[in-house]
This record gives C-alpha cells, sequence and structure tokens, in this order.
C-alpha cells in the first residue's frame, strides 16, 4: 500500500545545490511550494472531512450507535448491496461500449479515430446534471423512445423514466467517456505491427486480438473499471432525478437521511461507509496494480 | 528440416494514387533456398514489394506464386510465411518461449513437439537460456534473435526480413550478419532481406535485386551489381563509384575527353555512342612519383585525403573532372593538398553502361 498524499518529488535526500540568485531556500524547504495546497486541503478538505467524522460518532449521542444501526438495517444493507450491484452492472455496459470506441480511436491515421474521439470529450466536458436532463427528456412518458415504442404497437407504453433501467442506462452513458480515455491512453501504446506479427505467425484476426491487442489492452480495462465504479458508488443527481424511488442508491440514502429524515448522525456515518467502500477498493487496486500506474 | 520454395513475381504493381506507381510491374524469380536482398533507397517500392508478399497490402495489378501455386487471395495467416520486422514485434506480456511458441500456438501443434521445436531453435539462435525472460528484459541483439526464432520455428516457406538490423549498433551488425547467414546455410530456408545498406546487402546476398522508383534495375549476385552495373543508378548507388562520360570509338576504346581514351575491352560496342564508364576507387592506382618521372599522362591535384584507417579516399581533379581513388593505408604516398601526381587505372576493370 503506497496511498501517499505527500509530495515525493521534492528531493528531500539530496544535498542542498546551490542556486543562482539566492533561491537556495527553495531547494532546503520544498514544503514552501506544496504549502499553499496543503493549507487548502486541510481547511476545505480536511477539517470537513474531521467534522463528519465527529457528526456521526457524536450524534445523537457519543458512540458508534450509528455505524451498528446501519450494519443493523437490512434497508441500510441492501441499498449498499444494490450500489456495488449497480456499479458494477455500470462498469460492465460502459465497458461494453467504450472498448470498441476506445479501439477505433486508438488506431492510428483514421479520421474516424479522430471524429469518435471528439464526440467523447463534448460529452465528457457536458455537466452530468446537463446529461441527467436530457436522458429524462428523452425517457420521458411523451419523450421519443416512448412515442416510437407506441408507434411499433407496444401496448401498454412501457415505464422508462424512474426505473432502475433508466438509471443504470444513464450513469453506463455518463461514465463512457472516463472508460474511453482510460482504454485510449493505453490503446494507443500498442504496437500497431504486433497484429500484423500475429497474422504473418498464422494467428485469424479474432485470435490475434484475443491472445495480441486484448492482453495488452487489460491494464487500461482495469484502469476505466476502477475509475467507472467508484465514481459509480458515489452517483446521486442521476439515480435520484432518473432512477426508481425504491431503489436507491447509496449518496440518494444519504440525501434523505440528510434532508427528509434531518439523521445527520446517520447520514455522516453513512458517508463514512461511502468512504472507506471507496478507499478500500482503491486500496486493493493499489496493492495488485500500483495507484501511481492509474494516472499515467 | 525446411522445404525450401521458390517466389514468382509477375508483373506486380501497386499504385496508391491514380497514375502513380509505387511499385511498378515487377518481374521476379527467386529460386529454392536463395538468399535474395532488396537493395535501394526508401521510397523505391522495396518495403511494398515485401508487405505484398507477407500479404498485408493488395498488388494493384500482378501475381505473386509460391512453388507454383499463386497465392494473391490467400489471407496473410494462411501464407505460411516468417517474417521479421524492423522493430522485431515482441509480444510484450508474453515471454521468449511462449513468444516463439505462439505460431505453433496458433497451429494448434502437440505441447511435446512444439516444446522440442521452441528449445531446438532457441539453441539454434543461441538464447537457450533465456525461455521464460519477457523480450523486454533482453537487449536489441537479443530480441532480434527472437524475433528471427519466433519467424522460422514454424518451418515456412519463406522468410522475409524487414530492415532487422536497422536498429542495432555497428558491431552488433556484423555480428548478427554472420549469423544470420550461417542459419540460412543450416536451414537452407528461402529468405528475402529488405535493406537500404548496399553493404549488408553485398555481404549477405546470394543476389541483389536494385529497386528504384519502383522497378527493379537489375537483379544479379554481389560481383555482377557491383562490378557490372547494367545503370548508372545501380553503379551510383551500390559502392564508391567514379562516373565518367564518353563516346565510344572503335575497338572497344571509349574516348572520355580530358581524361583520354581508355581501352574497355568491350568490342560490341558501335562507335560514337554516348555512354557512361564506370571505375571503382580501389581500381585507380596512384604513384607518389613526380609527374615529369613517371610519364604518365593522367595527372591529378588532389583537394583531400580522407583516412579510413585500413584505406585512404583519395580526391581530386583531374582534366576539371572530380576523381574518387581508394588507397589501402599500407601504399598510401604523403600527399599533402594541393600536391599534383600521376595516376593510372586498370581499363579491364573498367565497365560501360548505356551503351
Amino acid at each position: 500500500m503506497a496511498l501517499q498524499l505527500t509530495d515525493t518529488t521534492a528531493p528531500a535526500t539530496a544535498a542542498p545545490r546551490r542556486v543562482p540568485g539566492g533561491w537556495t531556500w527553495l531547494v532546503r524547504a520544498p514544503f514552501i511550494l506544496y504549502a499553499p495546497a496543503a493549507l487548502f486541503l486541510a481547511v476545505f478538505f480536511l477539517v470537513p472531512l474531521g467534522l463528519v467524522v465527529w457528526t456521526s460518532i457524536s450524534e445523537p449521542e457519543l458512540g458508534l450507535g450509528n455505524y451498528a444501526e446501519f450494519f443493523a438495517s437490512t434497508y441500510d444493507l441492501g441499498v449498499l448491496a444494490r450500489t456495488f450491484r449497480t456499479a458494477l452492472i455500470v462498469t460492465l455496459v460502459s465497458l461494453v461500449f467504450a472498448y470498441p470506441v476506445a479501439y477505433v480511436a486508438a488506431r492510428k491515421g483514421g479520421t474516424i479515430g479522430a471524429f469518435l474521439l471528439g464526440v467523447v470529450a463534448l460529452s465528457f466536458w457536458t455537466s452530468f446534471l446537463v446529461r441527467t436532463y436530457a436522458w429524462m427528456v428523452i425517457m420521458g412518458a411523451r419523450g421519443p423512445v416512448v412515442g416510437l415504442l407506441v408507434a411499433l404497437g407496444v401496448e401498454p407504453a412501457p415505464q422508462l423514466l424512474f426505473t432502475t433501467f433508466a438509471a443504470t442506462f444513464a450513469m453506463a452513458h455518463m461514465l463512457v467517456p472516463f472508460m474511453v480515455l482510460a482504454l485510449y491512453a493505453v490503446m494507443r501504446r500498442i504496437d500497431e505491427t504486433h497484429m500484423r506479427a500475429a497474422a504473418s505467425l498464422g494467428a485469424r484476426p479474432w485470435r490475434a486480438f484475443a491472445t495480441v491487442y486484448l492482453p495488452q489492452s487489460l491494464p487500461g480495462v482495469l484502469n476505466g473499471a476502477t475509475l467507472v465504479f467508484i465514481t459509480c458508488l458515489g452517483f446521486y443527481v442521476t439515480p435520484t432525478l432518473i432512477g426508481s424511488p425504491q431503489d436507491k442508491m447509496i449518496a440518494g440514502r444519504i440525501g434523505q437521511e440528510m434532508e427528509q429524515l434531518l439523521e445527520f448522525g446517520a447520514a455522516s456515518a453513512t458517508s463514512m461507509i461511502l468512504l472507506a467502500a471507496a478507499l478500500a477498493l482503491f486500496a486493493l487496486y493499489d496493492r495488485f496494480f500500483g495507484i501511481e500506474r492509474m494516472w499515467r | 528440416m525446411t522445404t525450401a520454395r521458390s517466389l514468382c513475381l509477375r508483373s506486380l504493381s501497386k499504385s496508391y494514387m491514380p497514375g502513380q506507381n509505387a511499385v511498378d510491374g515487377i518481374d521476379l524469380d527467386i529460386r529454392p533456398g536463395e538468399f535474395i536482398s532488396f537493395l535501394g533507397p526508401s521510397g523505391s517500392g522495396k518495403t511494398t514489394t515485401l508487405m505484398m508478399i507477407a500479404g498485408f497490402e493488395q498488388p494493384t495489378a500482378g501475381e505473386i506464386s509460391i512453388a507454383g501455386r499463386q497465392i494473391d487471395a490467400v489471407a496473410p495467416y494462411d501464407r505460411n510465411i516468417g517474417m521479421v520486422f524492423q522493430n522485431y514485434a515482441l509480444f510484450p506480456h508474453m515471454s521468449v518461449a511462449q513468444n516463439v511458441g505462439f505460431p505453433l500456438r496458433m497451429r494448434r501443434t502437440a505441447r511435446a513437439e512444439a516444446d522440442r521445436k521452441i528449445a531446438a531453435v532457441l539453441a539454434m539462435v543461441g538464447l537457450a537460456d533465456f525461455a521464460g525472460r519477457a523480450p523486454k528484459a533482453l537487449s536489441g541483439g537479443q530480441q532480434q534473435r527472437v524475433a528471427l526464432a519466433r519467424a522460422l520455428v514454424f518451418e515456412p516457406d519463406l522468410v522475409l526480413l524487414d530492415e532487422p538490423l536497422g536498429a542495432l549498433d555497428k558491431t552488433l551488425r556484423e555480428q548478427m550478419q554472420v549469423e544470420l547467414k550461417r542459419i540460412h546455410r543450416e536451414l537452407g530456408v528461402t529468405m528475402i532481406y529488405v535493406t537500404h545498406d548496399q553493404t549488408e546487402a553485398m555481404a549477405m546476398s546470394d543476389r541483389i535485386a536494385v529497386f528504384n522508383h519502383g522497378h527493379i534495375e537489375q537483379v544479379g549476385t554481389p560481383a555482377e551489381v557491383y562490378f557490372a552495373p547494367r545503370t548508372r543508378f545501380v553503379a551510383s548507388f551500390i559502392g564508391d563509384s567514379n562516373l565518367f562520360d564518353g563516346r565510344t570509338g572503335s575497338d572497344g576504346v571509349v574516348d572520355l575527353g580530358p581524361l583520354g581514351p581508355i581501352a574497355t575491352g568491350r568490342r560490341d560496342l558501335a562507335p560514337g555512342q554516348t555512354v557512361s564508364v564506370l571505375v571503382r576507387p580501389e581500381t585507380i592506382r596512384i604513384s607518389a612519383q613526380t609527374p615529369a618521372a613517371s610519364g604518365e599522362r593522367r595527372l591529378l591535384t588532389i583537394e583531400e585525403t580522407v583516412n579510413y584507417g585500413d584505406s585512404f579516399l583519395v580526391l581530386g581533379k583531374s582534366g576539371g573532372r572530380d576523381i574518387r581513388i581508394r588507397v589501402p593505408s599500407i601504399d598510401m604516398p604523403d600527399l599533402p593538398r594541393g600536391a599534383q601526381c600521376a595516376f593510372d587505372w586498370t581499363a579491364s576493370r573498367a565497365h560501360v553502361i548505356g551503351a
């Protein structure tokens, strides 16, 4: 486990070099460079996080009651399980959509690839909220999808909006760009002559893909899946606005505890459990693959 | 172990843009077991021709056949041609043994037989102890050997090598040339070697096909293309050369203008034609004696001498023409710049082009 929040690039042990212009203090004390960022994080991240931790063990009374209640409640555990299941499905769906797109985009010299990448980037830059509202219109009772189904004679027209299917589908759409970019970064580095080499050695196209290309793209799959899965765990807007109220995900449950039930302690405890789950996944990823590889 | 196959190219053409042929009607017969080089500058069509043989490029016109069987419609994976790529194209997620075993796996060779073949071919390229290594853990030369082993292990009908030694340093390259020749001798497999390095082609080939602008200018043994080039391009591309313009007289004598007549011995030449005469720099002898004493009529003014260790390149002018002379170091007289000396050539080694 090497989850390091501190700066590792500063030459902490290196002897101070003589820097012209009296800037040696900068080399001797590199913390001055990251002090502003550290201060910002402390004030706006660590302090609020500490407050959440404190709230979770102090409201309504001091102790681990909120956590005990969470793990005793079949409803809350169900929400947690559903959140993980949904995240898994969303990850798989976005992988299925993203892989071919990234594959085509990563091939050199294609205008289709550049176009696809542009579309992905455009979608990437559009806010989650805007895209969520777009899906509400598309999947609404008077929307084009229902209209098409009715025109094709599907009776009665199925309910799309406010279903788990709609939420899952929309979340996959939100996260496909992350998956595409993660895959693209790795696929771009796969040598194109490898497929030719495989062919010259007797591999038919699909076998060449399965034995030579796919294994080399797996780091990208893993990066993308981790990114999408963890992002999906904390998804709030889309499942709340599009999903079924009965099939809440954990972020929606936190919102409900905060806004409707006014149980701040319980909400804080649920948040901490979500955070712990995400950190555990990161730790698992780091254990097997190294966290720094994710961002390369 | 392998059965050597012939390869036949008939009017082979490849065009990427209408009216422009990257490869323009190539005819070539490669004999079974031959080591042939495709030599030419970049853009001459040699690599495109190789890619068409491998099946990665579709010919615009013409035919390719191996041992009499036409293969134009056969997919690359069914051609049974081994190929060594310029950047090796080793699969990084597989060990050396898995890389070499890949073509056998694709052919569903039985495990025991595959293991035996992998061990044999790795021993042949001198990498018997490296089977379990990752390609990345090997040096460039070793990676090259793995790529070669992988292209040989399935007993291909033909082995194509696309500038395989280009990325290696000079010493390693020369070592690999010798190695490659030994392997060729041992296996007797037909090999096609693409290179732009003329010394490499000279050193290794049974025959050389010299490419230029999508054509083959000449096919011949290294000695033929070196001493009897058919075109000025071949003469200047292969080796160092002096090319003089002249006019044919009677009895094979060519008048080189200010350089005087040269008796080429080519009695078949009709008088009065404009021709080029190739005189290789190492066939010219230099004499340190003063011009007056030697009685020679050809005088050289030294402009530059370049020391290559084993020999010197003397650059000078005679009768307004640039002359290049290669002198073995042990025969090199002391010639300062601007000095004059006499020179003479072996007329029988001169070669007439373009009669």
